[in-house]
């Protein structure tokens, strides 16, 4: 039994070595390979990722979770946490991603327009902002590797009568210094990376990152969804608020781009060139709205007791509305290059 | 019960007599935590109703409150994104698109028709002919000076094959015509790619306003190179450009009349007789390098 084990562990190794080595040819082969090398970029999806696991779990949660990732698992209970928080591990990486993509796509507009030899860059602009977003697909992918074993391991449990389990102690609702340091954490990397940015470009103003209309439309939008839901079955559901407003706000952006192509000239330009930041401002608050108030609630909802799972609907917001608001960066990246056709003289 | 039929000294005294205070310690302390726990019960239930209260009415504050300010942020975002109040992220959209769609009108051209005017001191004025049609050649006519018509044909609108057809039709080497300073006004707009890599890499354009009025219904693209401004007029319908103006940077920075160093004159996708661009050789000149 033990030989037949070892045996195919070595096979195992010898394949993981063969996929390896066709990987490398490939990248010999490719003659130029792409540079996938961001490391600031890298270093706010680590860092900010870690900071939200630190808004949303406290420290014993975290150990647990670690411990149940790398040996086998205690009670049902403790599997079901630790699945948990994997997921939001996975989901905070996935969303900052995306986060990071826009912003660095917004800074690299600016960066084009004011460096007289920015346009030669334009494209190597999109392929740096998605850097950021393939870092927060790794990481997220990372994490939801121990929370399927976890739940693997779940599935094949026996059915056991669950006596002293699943009772989550319930907490006090005032803030723990985890959850400050985590935003603290936050609010230092994304400040970093402004900062950094407005000082190579010389630009206070724009500091002033989120723009002005498309962040009061989601924000007002999700606080009028908020009160009109009420507490529709004790559920937070704030994280469906800000990805309802804010693809709502990239629906309006894209029909205002529609819009402007039939008019001429700088106005028709001007209003395109609205058009396009108020989708990728919607989607960057939005995004913003989701990692830094509704994930949180949700997880302290559940974490506490008060809701079992996520509902479908945060689940679709969480994964889906980051994924369309990718399609929507790549959508003005290309709307940009592609020339405005002259019209009939 | 009338107190005056009561044996004894009054109310009190009777009480004092049929309920004697002889309970054991156990029993009375029982007792007063029974008291203590009914009290607490009691102050509970009315600090309740009491807080209930009061998050009520915070609630409905907090709703009202709520409800104000979306409808407020959401009125102002509406006006703020129609009333076109651009922000510095929108400008610099603006501007790779404007940049983006004129340069992509010049590559678009078939052909091209550009008068260039350098003026000099004195009367020492030279101007330069192009004219450039797709996949033919360009021919380039060179007027400096007293010195009579210079042509110059490149084919393959490519500098490096050029021929060089003076007065006296004599062949020279590419690398020559490079070099050559008098025609380095020229060699900036030989083909319309030429003249797009230039709006996109070279000029730096920052600016864009709009003049219309008198069948002028133009933009401005202005910029900066090599301590010159330079104003790209384009035409709204067609995104190519009309004229290109350098002016000398430190005298629009002292304040002074602006004056134009040299003036370029585009016409766009206007029919070129093709045997203009075809050089007619004296005999016995054929270039040795084709």
């Amino acid at each position: 039994m033990s030989s037949a084990n070892s045996g195919k562990r070595i096979l195992q190794i010898i394949v993981g070595i063969l996929v390896l080595v066709f990987v490398a040819a490939g990248v010999r082969q490719l003659g130029y390979p792409a540079n996938f090398l961001d490391p600031y970029g890298f270093l706010f999806v680590l860092m900010s990722g870690m900071a939200l696991v630190m808004i949303s779990f406290p420290g014993a949660e975290i150990r647990r979770a670690f411990r149940d990732a790398a040996s086998p698992p205690g009670n049902e209970a403790d599997i079901g946490s630790s699945i948990f928080f994997w997921e939001a591990a996975g989901r905070g990486f996935w969303i900052l991603g995306i986060l990071r993509s826009i912003l660095n796509l917004k800074i690299g507009f600016v960066a084009l327009a004011t460096n007289p030899n920015g346009l030669q860059m334009i494209t190597n602009t999109m392929a740096q902002s998605l850097l950021a977003a393939l870092y927060g697909i790794l990481f997220a992918v990372l994490c939801f590797i121990p929370c399927w074993k976890l739940m693997g391991r779940l599935q094949s449990r026996p059915l056991t009568p669950i006596v002293g389990q699943g009772v989550v102690p319930i907490e006090s609702p005032r803030w723990r210094f985890g959850t400050v340091m985590g935003y603290v954490v936050f609010a230092s990397a994304l400040a970093a990376f402004l900062i950094s940015a407005v000082y190579k470009l010389g630009m206070p103003q724009f500091l002033w990152m989120g723009y002005r209309p498309a962040m009061l439309v989601v924000l007002g939008g999700t606080i009028a969804l908020m009160l009109f839901m009420g507490k529709a079955g004790s559920r937070p559901m704030l994280s469906t608020a800000f990805a309802a407003m804010g693809f709502i706000g990239s629906m309006m952006g894209c029909i205002q781009i529609l819009h402007s192509m039939t008019i001429g000239g700088p106005t028709g330009i001007a209003t395109l060139a609205g058009a396009l930041e108020f989708v990728l401002s919607s989607c960057f608050t939005a995004l913003l709205g989701i990692v830094i108030l509704g994930a949180p609630l949700e997880d302290n909802a559940i974490r506490k007791g008060q809701v079992p799972t996520p509902s479908a609907l945060n689940r679709m917001s969480w994964y889906v509305f980051p994924l369309l608001a990718m399609m929507f960066t790549v959508l003005v990246f290309v709307i940009l290059t592609t020339p405005l056709t002259p019209g009939p003289h | 019960m009338n107190e005056k039929n009561i044996p004894g000294s009054g109310l009190k005294g009777f009480l004092s007599q049929m309920f004697k205070d002889d309970l054991p310690p156990e029993a009375e302390a029982r007792m007063q935590r029974h008291f203590c726990r009914l009290e607490s019960v009691l102050v509970r239930a009315e600090a309740q109703v009491k807080t209930h209260r009061c998050q009520w009415a915070h609630i409905m504050l907090r709703k009202e409150v709520m409800a104000f300010a979306s409808a407020v942020m959401l009125i102002a975002g509406g006006v703020m994104h129609l009333g076109g109040n651009q922000s510095v992220l929108a400008h610099s959209i603006g501007r790779v698109k404007t940049v983006l769609t004129v340069s992509a009108g010049l590559r678009r051209a078939t052909s091209m028709d550009c008068t260039v005017l350098k003026p000099g001191d004195g009367d020492a004025q030279s101007s330069f002919h192009l004219r450039w049609t797709a996949r033919v050649a360009t021919r380039v006519d060179m007027e400096a000076g007293n010195r009579g018509v210079r042509t110059l044909w490149i084919p393959d609108a490519s500098v490096s094959t050029a021929l060089y057809a003076g007065i006296a039709s004599r062949p020279a080497a590419s690398a020559a015509i490079t070099r050559d300073v008098l025609w380095q006004p020229a060699l900036e707009y030989v083909t319309p790619v030429l003249l797009a890599r230039h709006i996109e890499e070279r000029y730096g354009l920052i600016e864009t306003e709009r003049r219309s009025g008198d069948g002028v219904d133009e933009f401005l693209l202005i910029g900066q190179e090599n301590q010159q401004v330079i104003e790209i007029a384009v035409d709204v319908g067609t995104y190519l450009p009309l004229t290109l103006k350098k002016y000398r940077l430190d005298l629009v920075r002292a304040g002074e009349e602006r004056r134009c160093v040299e003036e370029v004159r585009f016409r766009w996708n206007q029919p070129i007789p093709r045997e203009l661009l075809i050089p007619k050789y004296p005999a016995g000149k054929k270039p040795a390098h084709q």
